[in-house]
């Protein structure tokens, strides 16, 4: 049977098969006409169609169902005895075999008895982890897990008691209907208890569903088999009179058990798997916690968060699926347990919660929770004595309560010093904890003596600090997970010993990605518990912190993220910091709430003295005394009061506070400022605690008690005992508690009580003394810090410069600059370096000197260009001046970053000539150090320079030699530019091939480049791939294909933030869309994009994109546009020396002059005389212009842009009747071509050949 | 839930990488992939005759499913692939069970007696035994005639897919896939019951 016939007889069958009856009947005699054999085969068919209803419906074959012979007949057990167990009933029966209802009958108590089946028991091995497992759960003592009281021998067989409940399954209870939400909270808080006990045993349930979840009927959860079903032969739930089996095709449950042997019929369990459950993979404890989140889910919205039709679709759903959240199918749900149940239930294992802290949350929020203050309060929350600041706090409440909801919002709290900024926080995350809020709190500080310099500075503490944390271990593995760069920053200074793992995979790091790893991790943390975020001390923040605000700002939708911070309005004024601006735009955009403290009232002082002391007999003018001359600042007002306990000015007698003095005598004796009261009190100091105070002060506002002893050679108990009477007595200091330094010295933490005794403390020193004490500080740190110094690189760097130790400062700041080059906080690279290098010029110079010198304008490099452009002038002094340096003192080691960084500014400024030298310099660094790796990179960049000035053919060879030497490499590296130096090769070749007039092995080319770019899976190399090779379809004319692997690149570049590529390949898509017919949009994109390059600061390819612009600009008419662009693109060419597309250029200006003239465009009428003369000479200058393509194209061997010109030019000849010069001109440059036949350039021009001839 | 033979598992990366590769064309790939293909559903059937699981948590047409579900690294593949497996799965289905019972005629005529461990798990009578081999022909004469029409038998009736899910798996809406389904139904029908027509 032919095909034809085959579809006519199937279309007929199809058609019919929808008829019934006579209109079949008169369908098919329609259908068949005249072919009575076609009707016969349809109606054939269609008879047996009828027949073969059931026929290859169903499978072939079924899985054999379990044999249940097995099963001891419980009637005739009753009576029986276990043991001291008699079986007085039954319970259920379940895929584990019977259980009974049993009567200890030494206890006297009621039991549930099993008896363990035969499979079990005759295999030794898996019997003794059976019974191990029993232990290890009967040791778990809890009221709401079930307890196994023993596993014994009878005569019957082996067999296990365990504790009898009374009560119904999860499964039955929620079959009754939904229970109320305060009930759902209790019960699935007892539930999380339950795990969290066994977790923290080390016992994984592995089998969590409704059917082992009983509830007693006084409301008690008691859960089931703990890790008893692993063990079981096909273990299911034992209450099986209870247990509800799911219908799978309606959903609808059953109480019979013969149910569950009926195809498509199943048990509970597959639905409560978890993804790596179903994977099969290994399953720990983050399993079960996903079976309770689906658990919880079900309890609280009454239905299951994977639906599916089938158990396959289900386990598909469970891989694949995100849940809804359960608060849009119940909104009694509140945003906490709603975040909770979504947490539960996240697919990847290492991101769900604990148990323990799905316990806290849902202990929180059913508000049964003691709070206990060890675990929950900061070290340093000692509850204080604060007044007038109920408003503010509650301020502070509320914003805490708007980000639950799930709103992130930023708090400033603003004042002058010494206004209580900082104790307004404290008190308020005090207040957090003991309302039993659970959150989790993370705090950092910028610092005044770093101030800009250490970038990310308050971030990096508070990640330390929550690492450090009771949830050290979680907040870890989430990092690890999600911000790998930021976890190999601060692992060591936690002392994770694995931060190696992590290191190697942030080569690909940006800026940005570290912005998008931050928030991925924050997002992550905060899902659960809602984070508060403390930064104190703003004003001093470094750049990268600001930005990283702003950023975390723009992700605030649905983060439940709180970000306090406290700053000094006017030091922000002054110094003009950013904060300010984004502060601004973050209050208008409602995302930032600000709360200026104001100074005390009269009566707020009042307060204060009655609750200090409780019991008074104040004059009733002392308050407005104190008042008066502290101006209500609450710091001068406390150590003012504080003052006159001290000096028994304020006194006991008999229980009751009183004045000793009287108020004028009072009045006269004040100190006047705040500093002065300061003062008065370190006057009342013994010498040696002003010594360590001023020591301490040199370390910071934050320091360490062995630090400080070590700077002062004195013992560091003596420290720790003056520190500890200083903060007691004296209220100098507070402790901030114990520290491990990383070579696991311990220390005591503590700051100042305010940051203005520190600097009070600060300025007493002598400048000798104090550079002394820098040194010895900073020797100690050094010490305590060991390899990790870098860590703490800028803080040695800053006391060094104290210490007037200039050669170990400015080192310091070399590595701390390296350092920040490592976070891409370019911003204080550039601060830090900067300081470095006005250091050195303190030094005398030397060799050492100049060397130092180098490495500080190499560790420039790249954040000028990041920062200031890549190509400002300050970028080609600080490389020139490194240049000069390395020929200076004859070294090769950074002769590379200079070479390539000067070779990158002159490509980027578009002086490619210069470029070329450099590169040139590079190729013969490369060969004089033997380095293969650097041969490839070295010919990779000349390639690429000499493809940019037009010359092919030398480009050629350049690109070939990389390719092949680095065939031989064993290790490939990234190039300066961070893309693979063999794929810049092969897609520059294929732009190099094409223009040489070979326009398939360009393909081939393009395709290799493409080939490697995936095989090496790396964004950078990939995105520039994917433009390049779009470009070598666009010079081929396949518009489409160009579309499509431009808008590929597009895709890498933005999902990696690439913008360079970026700009390249969405210039690229613009056009090629203007090619193919959708001329605005093409257009607005391409033209968008070229600007963003100019902005960016890349002239580089502008000719490029120039000339394609003005191409499609000629295609919709917009002739005088495109004419400006050429213009503007021909003038870039003679400035740059970019001629790579100088013959296209010149050929699309002689097509658009064409076009001007309407020669080819018949309607356009000469009206004058004046018209034709101008017609004419438009028309000439368009033939010079194509002869000028030509010319150049000749010069560069550029076939393909030859052919291209000569087929213009000879469409106007042909047009002017010179049709034997244009036959020949044609026909020479066409014969010249072996391959391509098939492009469009060649089709064009042997059309026009064969009309030639 | 008894998942511990779950836990040896085969090689998902390889698997899953085989089965892009073959996706793409690889004829090699392919080869590698059948006997892995071939040994889990093997490996799968005979696990539920040793009642390591629960054995009504599955229907029998699941066991393709669950080969995918073991064999390949689902957070790696697209879905082109994944409806590549089911393809090979089927492929890989009724040779199983066209072995087996061309097996259970050998042993029956006496000449053999083969043990076949499928025999213990899948119930199949010998009817269907005998039916099995003469569909198995009577689809090689369908793909000769209309190759997409044999291929959609082969995904429903041993992979056990759904229309949807043959529909997604060949690319194609499920109205045709009905068409099909019906046309091919009728015409097999026609082939095994001896009911031959004059249009061959």
């Amino acid at each position: 049977m032919t095909p034809e016939r085959w579809r006519q007889v199937e279309e007929i069958f199809n058609s019919a098969l929808e008829l019934v009856g006579p209109e079949r009947v008169d369908y098919l005699a329609r259908a068949c006409a005249e072919d009575a054999s076609l009707r016969g085969e349809v109606e054939r068919l269609l008879a047996s169609y009828e027949k073969a209803s059931g026929f290859i419906e169903e499978p072939p074959f079924r899985i054999k169902k379990q044999t249940e012979e097995a099963k001891p007949q419980h009637a005739s057990l009753l009576g029986a005895e276990f043991g001291h167990y008699k079986v007085i009933g039954t319970i259920g029966s379940g895929g584990m075999g019977e259980v009974y209802l049993g009567q200890d009958m030494r206890l006297n108590r009621k039991v549930a008895l099993k008896l363990l089946p035969s499979e079990l028991t005759e295999d030794q091995d898996r019997l003794r982890r059976f019974e191990q497992e029993a232990r290890a759960i009967s040791a778990l003592n809890h009221p709401n897990i079930v307890t196994i009281f023993e596993i014994g021998s009878s005569d019957l067989g082996r067999f296990i008691a365990i504790e009898y409940i009374e009560g119904q399954t999860l499964r039955s209870l929620t079959t009754k209907g939904k229970p109320p939400h305060e009930t759902v909270l209790q019960l699935a808080s007892q539930m999380a208890r339950a795990l969290c006990i066994a977790h923290e045993a080390g016992v994984v349930h592995r089998d969590i569903k409704p059917e082992n979840i009983m509830v007693r009927p006084d409301g008690i959860v008691k859960v089931l088999d703990f890790g008893l079903a692993r063990l079981m032969p096909g273990g299911a739930a034992q209450y099986s009179d209870e247990t509800l089996l799911y219908d799978t095709s309606a959903n609808i449950t059953s109480r019979k058990f013969e149910a569950i042997t009926s195809p498509g019929m199943i048990i509970g369990t597959m639905r409560y798997m978890s993804p790596e459950q179903a994977r099969g993979e290994i399953t720990g404890t983050p399993t079960d916690i996903f079976s309770l989140g689906i658990v919880f889910y079900e309890l609280a919205t009454g239905h299951h968060p994977f639906m599916a039709e089938s158990q396959i679709s289900a386990m598909n759903a469970i891989l694949t699926q995100q849940a809804l959240p359960p608060s849009r199918i119940n909104p009694e749900i509140s945003a906490s347990f709603d975040a909770l149940i979504l947490g539960m239930l996240e697919k990847d294992a290492r991101l769900r919660p604990t148990a323990s802290a799905v316990d806290e949350v849902l202990g929180s929020l059913t508000g049964k929770r003691p709070v206990s203050l060890e675990t929950r309060t900061p070290s340093l929350s000692l509850r204080r004595m604060t007044v007038g600041r109920e408003e503010e706090r509650g301020e502070l409440r509320a914003c805490f309560d708007r980000t639950v909801q799930g709103q992130g919002l930023l708090v400033c709290v603003t004042g002058e010093p010494g206004i209580g900024k900082t104790t307004l926080v404290e008190d308020f995350l005090v207040d957090l904890s003991l309302s039993g809020e659970v959150c989790t709190v993370a705090r950092g500080r910028c610092s005044e003596r770093l101030a800009g310099a250490e970038a990310y500075m308050p971030f990096l503490e508070a990640l330390d600090y929550l690492l450090r944390s009771s949830e050290g271990e979680h907040a870890a593995r989430i990092m690890k997970l999600v911000a790998p760069t930021w976890y190999a920053h601060v692992a060591p200074l936690s002392q994770d010993g694995s931060p190696d793992e992590v290191k190697t995979d942030i080569k690909t790091a940006s800026q940005e990605r570290m912005k998008r790893e931050l928030s991925a991790f924050l997002q992550e943390i905060s899902q659960i518990k809602p984070l508060v975020l403390f930064i104190d001390d703003l004003h001093w923040a470094d750049v990268s912190t600001v930005d990283m605000l702003a950023y975390l700002a723009s992700k605030f939708t649905g983060l439940r993220l709180l970000i306090l911070t406290t700053y000094r309005s006017s030091d922000l004024l002054l110094a003009k910091h950013p904060f300010l601006q984004l502060k601004r735009d973050l209050q208008a955009r409602g995302l930032c709430h600000q709360i200026m403290l104001q100074f005390l009232t009269n009566h707020d002082v009042e307060s204060y003295l009655n609750l200090e002391f409780p019991e008074n007999h104040f004059p009733r003018k002392l308050p407005d005394l104190i008042h008066s001359k502290t101006e209500g600042s609450p710091l001068f007002m406390v150590d003012m009061v504080r003052y006159l306990r001290d000096r028994q000015v304020i006194a006991e007698k008999e229980g009751v506070w009183q004045l000793a003095q009287s108020l004028p005598d009072m009045d006269r004796e004040l100190p006047q400022s705040v500093r002065s009261m300061i003062q008065r009190k370190i006057d009342q100091l013994d010498t040696e605690d002003v010594r360590l105070l001023v020591a301490a002060s040199v370390q910071g506002y934050e320091f360490d008690s062995t630090v400080v002893a070590e700077a002062l050679k004195i013992d560091p108990e003596e420290a720790e005992e003056r520190l500890e009477a200083l903060n007691r007595i004296h209220y100098f200091v507070r402790p901030l508690g114990e520290k491990e330094f990383p070579d696991r010295t311990l220390t005591l933490r503590y700051r100042f009580v305010h940051v203005l005794y520190q600097n009070a403390l600060y300025a007493t020193l002598m400048p000798t003394r104090r550079a002394s004490l820098s040194a010895s500080v900073a020797e100690a740190l050094r010490a305590h810090y060991r390899e990790q110094e870098s860590a703490i690189a800028a803080r040695l760097a800053v006391l060094y410069e104290a210490g007037r130790d200039f050669e170990r400062a400015a080192r310091y700041f070399l590595v701390a600059a390296q350092h920040a080059a490592q976070v891409f906080a370019n911003h204080e690279v550039v601060t830090l370096a900067r300081r470095g290098l006005d250091l050195i010029k303190l030094l005398p110079d030397t060799p050492e000197r100049a060397r130092q010198e180098l490495l500080f304008h190499v560790s420039l490099g790249v954040p000028l260009m990041a920062t200031r452009g890549y190509a400002t002038a300050e970028v080609e002094e600080n490389y020139t001046r490194a240049h000069d340096l390395c020929k200076q003192l004859e070294v090769n080691s950074e002769l590379l970053p200079v070479l390539s960084g000067l070779w990158l500014f002159y490509m980027v400024r578009e002086d490619i000539g210069r470029a070329r030298e450099f590169a040139e310099q590079v190729v013969e660094l490369a060969y004089s150090c033997e380095d293969p790796a650097l041969k490839v990179e070295a010919h990779a960049m000349l390639g690429a320079s000499l493809t940019h000035l037009g010359q092919f053919e030398e480009a050629l060879e350049h690109l070939e030699k990389g390719v092949a030497l680095y065939e031989e490499q064993e290790q490939p590296r990234l190039s300066f530019t961070g893309h693979d130096p063999a794929m810049t090769c092969l897609s520059f070749e294929g732009w190099v091939l094409w223009s040489l007039g070979y326009p398939e092995r360009a393909l081939e080319k393009a395709e290799e480049s493409l080939a490697l770019a995936r095989r090496l899976n790396h964004p950078q190399t990939l995105a520039l791939s994917l433009f390049m090779t779009s470009f070598v379809h666009y010079m081929r004319r396949e518009f489409e294909v160009s579309l499509r692997q431009s808008e590929a690149s597009m895709a890498v570049s933005l999902e990696h933030d690439l913008p360079q590529t970026l700009a390249w390949s969405s210039a690229h898509h613009g056009l090629s869309l203007a090619y193919l017919n959708q001329g605005d949009k093409g257009i607005r994109q391409a033209r968008e994009s070229i600007d963003r390059q100019r902005a960016m600061g890349a002239e580089l390819a502008r000719p490029n994109f120039l000339s394609m612009l003005a191409e499609v600009l000629g295609m919709y008419g917009r002739v005088d546009e495109a004419l400006a662009t050429i213009k503007e693109a021909l003038e870039v060419v003679e400035k740059s020396g970019e001629r790579a597309k100088e013959a296209m250029i010149r050929l699309v200006k002689g097509q658009l002059l064409l076009k001007k003239a309407g020669l080819f465009n018949e309607s356009s009428r000469i009206k004058a005389t004046a018209d034709l003369i101008n017609k004419e000479q438009l028309i000439a200058e368009a033939e010079e212009s194509f002869l000028e393509a030509i010319r150049v194209a000749r010069e560069q061997k550029a076939k393909g842009w030859e052919l291209r010109a000569a087929t213009n030019l000879c469409r106007l000849w042909q047009h002017r009747g010179r049709r034997e010069e244009a036959r020949e001109m044609l026909s020479q440059i066409y014969n010249w071509f072996t391959e391509g036949f098939d492009t469009i350039d060649l089709k064009e021009a042997s059309a026009l050949l064969e009309e030639l001839s | 839930m008894c998942l511990a033979g779950l836990n040896m598992k085969p090689q998902k990366p390889e698997v899953t990488e085989l089965l892009k590769e073959s996706a793409r064309g690889d004829r090699a790939a392919l080869d590698q992939l059948l006997p892995l293909v071939y040994n889990e559903l093997r490996h799968i059937a005979d696990r539920y005759l040793r009642r390591e699981r629960e054995d009504h948590t599955l229907q029998a047409t699941a066991l393709v499913h669950e080969a995918y579900l073991r064999l390949v690294d689902q957070r790696n593949v697209e879905w082109q692939n994944r409806a590549h497996f089911f393809g090979v799965a089927a492929q890989m289905m009724r040779r199983i069970l066209v072995d087996h019972a061309r097996a259970h005629q050998t042993a029956k005529r006496g000449s053999g007696g083969i043990k076949v461990s499928l025999d213990d798990v899948l119930e199949i009578s010998d009817e269907q035994m005998e039916s099995m081999l003469v569909l198995d022909e009577a689809l090689k004469a369908l793909e000769q005639l209309d190759p997409q029409k044999s291929r959609i038998v082969e995904l429903r009736f041993f992979g056990g897919l759904s229309i949807e899910e043959t529909a997604s798996a060949l690319g194609i809406g499920t109205a045709t896939v009905i068409r099909q389904w019906r046309m091919a139904k009728a015409w097999l029908y026609n082939e095994v019951t001896g009911e031959k027509d004059s249009f061959q």
